[in-house]
């Protein structure tokens, strides 16, 4: 483990220095960035993002009606400013509707800072960003959770916020891309707060759990994580792509101070039009795992103080197809896309949170014009002690 | 071999292929992928994640924000943003 932590500073810095090798002069004339006396064509604007509304049918086996409900609507509007050819700042907040009542912040109105953040471009092929930004951890969060991206309405099980990958995190991040001969590579490199581990202070039951959107650092130890991805095909058609990160998550001073999760992922998008099938496929896999360092938690049993441990690994995967009848003669036919997925969640044995679970997942998709589309889907979560739970899902998405 | 053990090796290894590859690899591309017109990188590219939308949605200034946010976000190259963001303007 010391050998390894030796070896990941160096490791990042010779990542930087490799780049440097095929790099343009890096121009430090600040004027360059954003000039002083800044005309309006300077400084370019736009408003973009998306909105979704929809509706759930929930099956309630302890009844025989099901539960049916309106359900999340979200409008999530992204600030995007180029203050010069080397600058750009990008933020977006959501506005959601998610559960309880009241449509006011602060009742059933939640008000995210999704991402903010400024990416500064040190040449061709580095761009260096600083803020809020989504994780290197996979790619669906960064590429695909958008609701007008993601051809469901649900997330894959245990994928991306709230699932094992970060999400967003605060931080620096050195990305870019590449051409190596037909194929193309891309990287991604965060230092960020990171996650602290959960020691169920509040409840027991979350016990070794990861907690991000950690804003202040519990620990002077930054998470460190990349991605690379490769584009093995001359027309982008394929991308495969593995991510890792390492931090460590106790409490500085704590008992839990030397605790470490170690994150690898492994992600795949395929995208094609196929003549003999007179239209398009898509298809995207991750893989996650997850795994921190076993310690021991406190729980209270009988007024009696007591330990447990557990070897706290998680895994969660998916994987999809959509099809898409682009080539079809009938025009209608051409707006449909019916999608597949099937998603896996294998929670750590011997810990109190999360269930195993798979889930079945299909969809209709309908896309009015190109940036808006209706869903109409059907999910079934299948739980390790055998119980099922089915849901029809409803919603109608747009990017703007 | 423990699983740790093999992981954390797995991890150094990817860095290291990386590292290795960035220098044995030029950074030229070949000349049928440096050829390529911003139409067919537009098409190659541009609709990998999300539906791409025609030309005239967006002014050319608008594009140039959109060039540059994708570049960074999808991770394009930057010839790459340039060629398209040329054959956007000319197509409008």
């Amino acid at each position: 483990m010391k050998a390894y932590k030796l070896l990941l500073l160096p490791l990042f810095a010779s990542c930087l220095a490799s780049f440097n090798a095929f790099s343009q002069d890096i121009d430090l004339d600040f004027d360059s960035i954003v000039p002083a006396k800044t005309k309006p064509s300077d400084l370019k604007f736009l408003l973009c993002g998306e909105a979704f509304t929809g509706f759930s049918i929930m099956d309630n086996k302890n009844n025989k009606k099901n539960d049916f409900s309106f359900s999340e609507t979200e409008f999530s509007p992204v600030f995007l400013w180029k203050l010069s050819d080397k600058l750009i700042y990008e933020g977006e907040v959501e506005f959601r509707l998610n559960n309880g009542s009241g449509f006011a912040a602060g009742e059933g109105m939640k008000v995210i800072l999704e991402f903010s953040n400024f990416s500064y471009v040190i040449n061709d092929y580095m761009m260096l960003r600083a803020g809020l930004f989504f994780s290197s951890m996979g790619i669906f969060e960064d590429w695909h959770h958008q609701q007008v991206n993601n051809k469901f309405v649900s997330r894959p099980l245990g994928i991306g916020h709230h699932g094992l990958d970060s999400g967003t995190d605060l931080g620096l991040n050195l990305r870019g891309a590449f051409p190596l001969r037909n194929m193309k590579m891309n990287y991604s490199f965060d230092l960020t707060n990171g996650p602290k581990l959960n020691f169920g202070e509040n409840d027991e039951a979350d016990a070794g759990k990861l907690e991000w959107e950690n804003i202040t650092d519990n620990n002077n130890n930054k998470a460190i994580a990349g991605r690379i991805g490769l584009l093995p095909f001359s027309n982008s058609s394929l991308e495969i792509g593995g991510s890792a990160q390492t931090s460590l998550i106790g409490d500085r001073h704590s008992d839990y101070e030397n605790v470490r999760t170690t994150y690898f992922g492994g992600d795949l998008l395929y995208n094609k039009d196929i003549a003999a099938i007179k239209g398009s496929i898509v298809v995207k896999s991750q893989l996650s795992y997850n795994y921190i360092d076993r310690t021991e938690y406190d729980f209270v049993e009988d007024s009696l103080s007591k330990h447990y441990s557990f070897e706290n690994e998680a895994i969660a995967w998916f994987t999809q197809l959509s099809y898409r009848p682009t080539q079809a003669m009938n025009k209608v036919l051409r707006k449909f896309e019916p999608s597949v997925r099937y998603s896996s969640f294998d929670k750590p044995e011997g810990s109190k949170w999360g269930k195993d679970q798979t889930q079945w997942a299909v969809t209709l998709d309908y896309w009015i014009a190109w940036n808006v589309v209706v869903k109409l889907s059907y999910e079934q979560d299948m739980i390790k002690n055998n119980t099922t739970q089915s849901r029809y899902l409803v919603e109608m998405a747009m990017g703007f | 071999m423990k699983k740790k053990t093999f992981l954390n090796r797995l991890y150094i290894f990817t860095i290291l292929s990386f590292l290795i590859a960035s220098f044995i690899f030029s950074c030229a591309p070949t000349k049928e992928v440096a050829n390529k017109g911003g139409g067919q990188l537009w098409s190659e590219n541009c609709g990998r994640c999300h539906n791409s939308p025609p030309a005239s949605t967006y002014s050319a200034e608008q594009w140039d924000v959109i060039g540059m946010h994708m570049r960074m976000r999808a991770k394009v190259t930057a010839d790459e943003v340039r060629k398209i963001i040329k054959f956007l303007d000319s197509a409008k």
